[in-house]
């Protein structure tokens, strides 16, 4: 593992110091906390691609738009109404 | 890179840094001078702390271009201030990628974060930026308010990245030290951090 890279500001000086262990266990807790932010970031992303592709099929014209349909199709339209940046009903 | 090389390279940043320091003793009002500047030498380093930073300025500009040593095409940047590593920072990153607009944040956590870097994944020869402002730093009424704008291009076609941040640490101390982290693997060989102060603003 790399050192520590230090730059003391008052003197200009450079130095390198080898993590501690309390640093180690920091370092660790931190890529652990990274990995599942990561995960649930790319499970959001999933659930937005397969939304997104409900839409498209939905909106193909082909087969029979269900009521389970419609209600998906009110749900994502309330979300987007509710990030607007202007009035909708203007 | 060879010892004879960063050795050059360093006399050269030094030389700047004290050009720098002599302009800014006189400087007017909002202008720049490096208080520190570093250029990450062989075998990466694991952390990059800017000590003993001068209560001279108004603001604090930390600029760092660079990648990070893990096998993945990118990692989070982090950002510490005194030392603290308790649960005493709160973020929100913006992100614009290939994937559209999103957003993240956290608060409570034991650093700040601002977005990510490109790590050993990404296309060779790229580089992750970030400029972080970190505002009032001396001052001891507010907590800490830093905002940052970060690139980060994975590849040369979809992948070009860019996000915005802020992150406020809940302490009203002086800050006298910045760390830069990753959220893993190291900073990688030939990545350079500049802290500038600037006056007046």
């Amino acid at each position: 593992m790399a050192d520590k890279l230090i730059i003391d500001c008052s003197t200009g000086e450079e130095s390198t110091e080898a993590l501690t262990t309390a640093e180690e266990q920091d370092r660790a807790t931190l890529a652990a906390e990274s990995e599942a932010a990561a995960t649930a970031e790319a499970g959001r992303t999933t659930r937005r691609e397969q939304a997104a592709q409900r839409l498209r099929t939905i909106g193909s014209g082909t087969g029979t738009v269900s009521a389970a349909d419609t209600r998906f199709i009110a749900k994502v339209l309330a979300v987007v109404v509710a990030n607007m940046a202007v009035d909708p009903d203007a | 890179m060879s010892k004879d090389l960063q050795g050059l390279l360093n006399a050269i940043f030094d030389a700047e840094n004290n050009a720098l320091r002599t302009s800014s003793s006189s400087s007017s009002s909002g202008s720049l001078a490096v208080i520190g500047r570093t250029v990450v030498g062989v075998g990466g380093a694991a952390s990059i702390d800017f000590t003993s930073i001068p209560a001279d300025y108004e603001s604090l500009r930390v600029v760092y271009a660079g990648r990070g040593t893990a096998a993945v095409t990118d990692v989070e940047l982090r950002l510490r201030l005194n030392n603290d590593s308790a649960a005493n920072y709160d973020w929100r990153n913006l992100f614009v990628s290939e994937g559209g607009i999103t957003t993240a944040t956290a608060a409570g956590e034991t650093s700040a974060r601002f977005a990510a870097t490109i790590a050993a994944s990404a296309t060779a020869g790229k580089a992750g930026t970030a400029a972080i402002l970190i505002p009032s730093y001396a001052r001891t009424v507010f907590h800490k308010t830093m905002t940052g704008e970060i690139g980060y291009p994975l590849n040369e076609t979809t992948g070009i990245r860019r996000a915005e941040a802020t992150a406020v640490w809940r302490s009203t101390a002086a800050v006298t030290q910045i760390t830069l982290l990753l959220s893993s693997g190291n900073f990688a060989e030939g990545s350079v951090a500049t802290l500038y102060g600037q006056k007046g603003a």
